[in-house]
């Protein structure tokens, strides 16, 4: 690697610590920073533009976009979080096990873990709506039944790698403890790339979250979800751009921050591709 | 790297070549529909079209009476008065007993006559497939008498039963092309019906394609196609109309309003509805039990700000409706036996006195949280939301859904609703529509109620030998509905449509399954 | 490897079926109340008739039989073509959904071939001079692509071409319709697409086997085509895989937005009426296409990498 681009790793990876930093500041903060209740109507003149009073308008409902931006900003890192400790504690784990385990076992799970890879999180999201009802908990259910397989690949490739390096074979042949060689060999390898993963693949998630939200199956009124706020701006995407500015922005940037935090991260790492 | 820009350029051929290729296949086999030259094709586009082509089918008949495809005994003009179509008269011939005469040479559009058979035959079959059209005729005796008169006997005087006649569920058809226990379908070469187009091409939930009917009775009419398009996305449908791809764009957002009033090509016409948006409840529902309770459907009543709620939900494009029957201009006392005001601090007592206490700004009785599901509808889901907040206000957590209509009406059916929006006609036979409403058996009555005295009175108003008297009974009984509240009566609903100045003849209905598409609707060049 | 190739294939579409099967099964409720009861199918019925045909219903799913049993029974009805009816229109759905999947595949098949022109096109300027500005651009432009969602660019685009260009809003399938969604769902995916085609060539290019080519005396464009671009195409065709299953999802809300008359918005409205045998039709054809692509990659790859491909060579 050269200067440069170790150089470029940390101008990326401070970008995106400041921004995904900071939303994560703003969020936890949004009951106390937001100057009105998201869900209160008529607070302002309905679809007045933005103004001292209102940062960024109010929507049809006269509603505080601003405190609504925020709050559901609270909604999506809050899930993204709880969503990406899933996938990744569930890969992760299904992936070292289908290394460590037999020949056969491995080849089923590559195969599964594969497929699961190509397919398409939004159609598995999209058949949970359409058969337990629309919601964001089962929109979100279907699509992490889907994201823990990239997870798996790596886990079970870097794992497999670790279990066939010359220290390990030793250590197996002096009659080590397995789980405790998995420990040490295994996770130290491990670490990186899955954290440059897992960061790239929130931002996956809120994308994916936001746009089934667009299409009304995920979060359900009057919850601020950042997509589901888009799909009521669209109306007024000329006569009131603000309305689709603040949570179009919000996911943006958030997504951005995540990116940019993982590709920085794996300049720094030096994890390969 | 030289080379590697000749084997770029070579993957970029091949990609185009993969481009071309798939871009004529998705091509083929959809040509565009109906090559009419300008000026004899009509572009309608519309938030949903028929689901089926057989007449019988639940709402089917009021897309294709819209767009001019079907026709009844008689029809209700844009003024409220009801005239003849397809019958030529129809007079009171006994105290119980109506007479059609029916129009001379009527065809269907297969060129098979409009006959008294053919006329009972329809009617019979439509009674027993559609319960719609099961509360219009009820009790009611078809007989044809001659070839071209048919006699309809009542058990008690029908004044209003013209009005029944018209309504888009008892339009006439050729029955013998259809299955006689079962509706659906859509071939249209099945579905043969009278007026001045006919279906000529029918693609459920995409386009349906009219064409002149050279055989109507009333003579040519003015387009050679209409071509009806289902563009379910409101945003889309408005779009169509500001940028003039679409003649005659239906179900306008009411928050694109604005815009279209200040586009020059097209023409905001919007006309309030003849009927009454309400939220319907159901007393006996396992998820939300306080519905059982009188004094909290009455607390739903009151704690609805419908001032508010049409500016919110409608951008004012509508008025508020404080009870079911003031959205018929008709009854213009019917709003002051309604919901008169806005008066939270009633309904706050209302839930006390039932037993629902406030605690941390949240209802509940013996531990139980007040949960209420709402189902709406369309353009209603920001009626749902403004409901949403507006009883939150008293504590009720509410959490709405937007539906297809089709669900709502299978959700009530097997009841595991709360509450749900529905629209119903208030214009046409008064007593008739109500008692759909109030009748213990009412089609639109969900709650499936019994109000005590609701019956005689309905009968007293459908019998009434003159208006005063039936106006009495009407108001009474729209007042008992305010007593204990099947529904919620909120606002009529936003009739919105806009019309390119290139269109001639257009004129609004008010109904919202009124005739849109009549033989005298042009276009020009 | 043929054989294997197939078996593999069965395995995996049966491991698939049960799955559905399972997801199916899983909706809260009785089956025939979810078919037929909370269903509009009665809609179209007589009570009569719906009380029959609820009955028959229970017969033909096997509802008093053990599970394995009823799976099996589900399958050879899934298998023949059998999807049922819709709730909403009566018609059959396998029948509604082969009149849309044409329009689906020639846009997500366009989407495709703009894409990889267009990836080709930018990474042959970022290949020009390795490192150079280009190069950072396009680093910067795939992050950005990245976090831009595809309703965003698709509202825009729509609302924009309406406008300037004219194009028609809704309609049927047609060219002059095409074209936008197609570019729509393309955009996002070029600078990914790029920056692994660059990535690729550049080591490739770099490897042993070229480079002794090279020194063989073979000609450059020989070189190229034989040595370097068909093993650097492997990880393209990977992404590739992936970059399908992102268009198939992307699909869903590009179809939305452009009306565009697919199975994406036909499964979106379906779910809107809860009209169970049409969103199971759509997921098992969906599960199917993605099974065809991920197999198709597979075999591709096999073809492409020339130690494989020269291992098949000696078993062939």
């Amino acid at each position: 690697m050269s200067a440069f681009s170790e150089g470029k790793g940390t101008v990326l990876y401070m970008t995106g610590v400041v921004i995904t930093g900071g939303m994560v500041v703003l969020a936890c903060a949004a009951p106390w920073i937001a100057p009105y209740d998201p869900a209160l109507q008529l607070v302002g003149k309905p679809l007045s533009a933005p103004s001292a009073e209102h940062l960024l308008g109010t929507d049809k409902f006269g509603r505080d976009v601003l405190s609504r931006v925020l709050h559901g900003g609270r909604l999506t890192l809050l899930f993204t979080a709880l969503a990406l400790l899933g996938i990744v504690a569930a890969g992760t784990v299904l992936g070292a096990l289908a290394a460590a385990a037999g020949r056969s076992v491995d080849r089923l799970a590559t195969n599964i873990i594969d497929l699961l890879v190509a397919f398409p999180a939004v159609i598995v999201a999209l058949a949970f709506a359409g058969i337990y009802g629309p919601s964001l908990g089962v929109v979100l259910t279907g699509v992490m039944l889907v994201m823990w397989a990239p997870f798996a690949r790596l886990s079970r490739s870097l794992v497999r790698q670790a279990l066939a390096s010359r220290s390990a074979q030793t250590a197996l042949a002096l009659g080590a403890n397995r789980g405790l060689l998995l420990r040490r060999e295994a996770w130290p390898r491990l670490r990186g790339p899955i954290l440059v993963l897992a960061a790239v693949e929130a931002g996956q998630l809120i994308t994916v979250v936001a746009g089934l939200s667009f299409l009304g199956l995920g979060a359900q009124p009057p919850s601020p979800e950042w997509g589901a706020m888009l799909q009521e701006g669209r109306a007024a995407l000329w006569s009131a751009p603000h309305l689709v500015l603040g949570p179009g922005f919000a996911v943006l940037v958030t997504v951005l921050g995540l990116t940019c935090l993982g590709e920085g991260l794996r300049d720094r790492l030096e994890v390969a591709g | 790297m030289r080379g590697f820009r000749y084997s770029a350029t070579l993957f970029a051929g091949a990609a185009v070549l993969a481009l071309t290729f798939t871009s004529c296949a998705g091509t083929a086999g959809s040509a565009p529909p109906a090559g009419a030259p300008a000026g004899e094709l009509m572009r309608v586009a519309t938030g949903a079209i028929a689901k089926s082509v057989d007449p019988a089918a639940e709402l089917s008949a009021s897309y294709l009476r819209a767009h001019g495809a079907a026709e009844a005994l008689m029809r209700i003009t844009p003024e409220g008065k009801v005239v003849p179509e397809l019958a030529e008269k129809m007079e009171a011939t006994a105290p119980a007993e109506w007479t059609v005469q029916l129009r001379k040479g009527a065809t269907f559009s297969s060129g098979a006559p409009v006959d008294a058979a053919a006329v009972v035959a329809s009617l019979t079959r439509s009674r027993k497939l559609n319960s719609l059209a099961q509360g219009q005729l009820k009790n009611v005796t078809i007989e044809a008498s001659g070839t071209d008169k048919v006699t309809f006997k009542t058990p008690s005087p029908q004044p209003e039963l013209p009005f029944a006649l018209a309504h888009y569920q008892t339009v006439i058809y050729n029955a013998s092309l259809l299955a006689p226990d079962a509706v659906g379908g859509v071939d249209p070469a099945a579905s043969d019906l009278s007026g001045p187009y006919r279906i000529k091409d029918f693609t459920t939930d995409r386009t349906m394609v009219l064409e002149a009917n050279g055989s109507w009775w009333g003579g040519r009419p003015k387009l050679k196609t209409v071509e009806v398009r289902q563009v379910t996305d409101h945003q889309a449908r408005a779009q169509l109309a500001l940028s003039a791809q679409a003649d005659i764009v239906q179900d306008i957002p009411s928050d694109r309003a604005k815009e279209l009033q200040q586009s020059q090509a097209v023409q905001l016409v919007d006309v309030p509805a003849a009927n009454t948006v309400a939220a319907y409840l159901n007393p006996s529902s396992a998820i939300a039990p306080a519905l059982a309770d009188v004094r909290v459907r009455q607390a739903l009543g009151w704690g609805v700000d419908r001032k508010e709620l049409v500016e919110l939900a409608t951008n004012s494009l509508t008025t508020p409706s404080p009870s079911w029957l003031a959205s018929n201009p008709g009854y213009p006392d019917a709003a002051a036996t309604g919901f008169t005001s806005y008066d939270p601090v009633r309904a706050a007592e209302l839930l006390d006195d039932a037993g629902w206490t406030m605690e941390d700004g949240k209802r509940q009785k013996d531990g139980k949280p007040f949960v209420l599901r709402l189902l709406t509808f369309g353009a209603e889901a920001a009626t749902g939301e403004v409901l949403q907040a507006q009883w939150g206000k008293l504590g009720i957590d509410v959490q709405v859904q937007n539906v297809e209509s089709t669900l709502i009406t299978q959700a009530i059916k097997n009841g595991n609703w709360d509450a749900a929006t529905q629209a119903w006609t208030t214009v046409g036979s008064a007593s008739t529509l109500i008692a759909g409403q109030a009748a213990p058996d009412g089609a639109g009555n969900h709650s499936k109620l019994a109000i005590p005295g609701i019956e005689e009175l309905l009968k007293t108003a459908a019998a009434a030998g003159n208006a005063q008297e039936r106006s009495d009974a009407l108001l009474e009984v729209n007042r008992l509905m305010t007593e204990y509240v099947p529904s919620v009566p909120l606002h009529p609903r936003v009739v919105a449509t806009a019309v390119s100045s290139k269109v001639s003849g257009f004129t609004a209905h008010p109904l919202q399954y009124g005739q849109l598409i009549t033989g005298d609707v042009g276009i020009s060049k | 490897m043929l054989v294997h190739g197939f078996t593999s294939l069965l395995s995996l579409v049966l491991a698939a079926s049960v799955l559905v099967f399972a997801l199916i099964r899983s909706a809260p409720g009785d089956p025939v109340d979810i078919e037929f009861g909370a269903s509009g199918a009665s809609t179209f019925l007589t009570p009569e008739e719906d009380t029959r045909s609820r009955e028959v219903r229970r017969a033909e799913l096997g509802l008093d039989k053990s599970v394995a049993e009823q799976y099996v029974i589900w399958l050879g009805r899934v298998v023949s073509g059998d999807f049922g009816k819709s709730f909403r229109t009566g018609e059959s759905v396998l029948s509604e959904i082969a009149d849309r999947l044409p329009a689906s595949i020639g846009l997500g098949f366009s989407a495709m071939g703009l894409l990889l022109l267009m990836s080709a096109l930018t990474a042959w300027l970022a290949v020009r001079k390795p490192d150079g500005p280009m190069d950072h651009v396009l680093r910067v432009l795939s992050i950005a692509a990245a976090a831009v969602p595809t309703f965003l660019t698709a509202t825009l685009g729509l609302r924009w071409a309406a406008e300037a260009a004219g194009y028609p809003i809704a309609g049927e399938a047609t060219a002059s319709r095409l074209w936008l969604p197609a570019v729509v769902m393309a955009v996002s995916g070029v600078p990914t697409m790029a920056r692994v085609l660059r990535a690729s060539v550049l080591e490739q290019g770099a490897m042993t086997y070229a480079a002794a080519a090279k020194a063989r005396g073979a000609k450059p464009r020989t070189v190229l085509l034989r040595h370097t671009l068909r093993p650097s195409l492997a990880p393209v065709m990977t992404l590739a895989g992936l970059t399908t299953a992102t268009l198939m999802g992307g699909a869903v809300i590009t179809e939305v937005v452009f009306s565009w008359p697919g199975v994406g918005a036909y499964a979106v409205e379906a779910i809107g009426a809860q009209d169970y045998p049409v969103i199971q039709a759509y997921v098992i054809v969906m599960v199917l296409m993605a099974i065809i692509v991920n197999r198709s990659v597979d075999v591709g790859q096999r073809l492409l990498d020339p130690r494989t491909y020269r291992k098949l060579k000696g078993t062939a």
